[in-house]
């Protein structure tokens, strides 16, 4: 009865291992930091980053947010797109999401559809359609532009203020 | 002047504080877990396949205080219970209680007051009323909600014998405790991966900034005011006199005036002239005038009369910028 659980155990463990090692395709890794200003050793101050988690982060503060990916199998991957809904309980900062190789579109309307900033349109409490701002984006969506070889990868990032 | 400029500073100050609230709208409450997922969508040849990832953190417990002057108030000497008027919000993100104290600010022209107490001004009010809380510990007045804005008396007697223009200026000082509890809120020593507490309060007249704390001041100013009364007589009919020399000879009519005027920084409300007609002689029916007006005998809306023996002028609110107020009327020597 008992070496009947450690079996089971053991296979689980083994298909665990199995599914990690042969992960062939591509990982993605999300990183959540804030810039705090340090004292370097000439005394200057110089802009660190730590980790959200291990950082005091109230409301106003920024939060850089990036997602690092790499393809771990042996074959090319293309069509790559990232999606990220900004977070709840934050706004998008205009202007601070990048990434090499890649093209940026938001959303306005929760993810259904993506387009570029100038093309995005909301509609007011009137209903008079204007411009979106950045207040107004709900998803964010990264678009690779080349394929990504094997052991290759990037980071596209972004930043939202705490509500 | 050199008080004048303290007083514009203290104002700036206040107007600075005013803007500092308004950017700290209090946000996102402290525990609140910020989660962040991403989707990578990718092709391998025609397979189409996803990963995910997730972060996250917690919101730490930022603690703003604000407290404001809401004005300054003009007392007379022996006043009770007069008040100064301010706001404490919690800006912060997090209930918290406040230990409250107010006293002088000290300075050579700065005179005290007495018996100062502090209250919760629950009707919103500006002023002292039944249903106001006093203030005892930091329990008194409960846990204050994140954006939750109170308004608070400082509340003082006057003492007798202070001098016309003299101030005295008090701070409210409040220093944020845990919410449920007396114990004064600690900022985290390390950044761990719980709710940390970070203070983030602006500086205060008596304080600094990110220590917890907030203060402001608010002044009392002793406006006393004087009614000078001075009252003239003048002979204007001698029955007994055929010249221009008269005399208070029996049935001679006396003209008499009363001039008022107020000095000192207050207003003196509600001033009403009485003036019995002295033994012996008796008023001359409808010979009552103020700044030349003539004014009825009966008690109805010109404010003035004659009744019970005695002449009667009510001169309402007078200030040392009103012009003097200038009353006849005559009697006649029995």
């Amino acid at each position: 009865m008992l070496s009947k659980r450690i079996l089971s155990v053991l296979l689980v463990i083994v298909f665990a291992l199995v599914g990690s090692v042969y992960a062939a395709g591509v990982e993605v890794k999300s990183v959540a930091e804030v810039e705090v200003k340090v004292k370097n050793e000439k005394g200057e101050f110089e802009a660190k980053r730590i980790e959200a988690a291990k950082a005091n982060v109230g409301p106003g503060d920024e939060v850089i947010f990036s997602n690092h990916y790499v393809n771990n199998g042996d074959q090319p991957v293309t069509d790559v797109v990232i999606l990220n809904p900004v977070p709840m309980h934050t706004v998008y900062v205009e202007k601070t999401a990048g990434g090499d190789f890649t093209k940026i579109e938001f959303s306005v309307d929760g993810g259904k559809t993506f387009d570029a900033p100038e093309n995005l349109k909301v509609k007011d409490k009137k209903g008079r359609e204007r411009i979106a701002k950045a207040e107004d984006y709900t998803h964010i969506r990264w678009i690779v532009t080349k394929p990504v070889a094997p052991k290759e990868g990037g980071v596209v990032y972004f930043r939202a203020k705490i509500k | 002047m050199i008080r004048q400029i303290k007083i514009l500073i203290f104002l700036l100050i206040f107007t600075c504080f005013g803007f500092q609230k308004l950017s700290h709208a209090a946000g996102v409450t402290s525990g609140t877990v910020i989660k962040n997922a991403a989707k990578v969508i990718y092709s391998i040849g025609n397979k189409k396949d996803q990963a995910i990832a997730e972060t996250s953190f917690v919101v730490d417990n930022k603690v703003i205080v604000v407290v404001t002057s809401l004005g300054n108030t003009t007392v007379l000497p022996n006043d009770k219970n007069q008040v100064l008027l301010f706001s404490l919000t919690n800006a912060g993100n997090t209930p918290q209680r406040y230990k409250l104290e107010a006293g002088p600010v000290f300075s050579p022209e700065n005179v005290e007051m007495i018996n100062i107490r502090i209250y919760l001004d629950k009707d919103n009010s500006g002023t002292l009323t039944a249903g106001d809380i006093l203030y005892s510990d930091p329990s008194s007045f409960g846990d204050i909600k994140p954006d939750e804005t109170i308004k608070l008396l400082i509340v003082a007697d006057v003492p007798q014998d202070l001098e016309d223009g003299k101030t005295s200026t008090y701070y409210l000082l409040a220093t944020t405790v845990d919410a449920g509890t007396t114990n004064i809120t600690q900022q985290s020593a390390t950044n761990t991966a719980g709710v940390d507490v970070v203070f983030a309060d602006p500086a205060g007249v008596n304080d600094i900034e990110r220590d917890g704390r907030h203060s402001a001041t608010g002044v009392f100013t002793v406006g006393s005011a004087t009614v000078h009364i001075k009252k003239d007589a003048e002979i204007t009919y001698d029955p007994l006199s055929t010249g221009q020399i008269k005399k208070p000879n029996s049935g001679a009519i006396l003209r008499y005036t009363l001039t008022v005027t107020v000095t000192g920084s207050a207003v003196a409300k509600d001033v009403t002239i009485k003036d019995t007609i002295p033994d012996g002689s008796e008023y001359v029916r409808n010979t009552l005038t103020l700044n030349a007006n003539p004014l009825t005998d009966d008690v109805d809306t010109d404010g003035g009369s004659f009744k019970d023996g005695a002449i009667e002028v009510k001169l309402g609110d007078l200030s040392k910028s009103s012009p003097k107020q200038v009353i006849t009327f005559d009697i006649k020597l029995n």
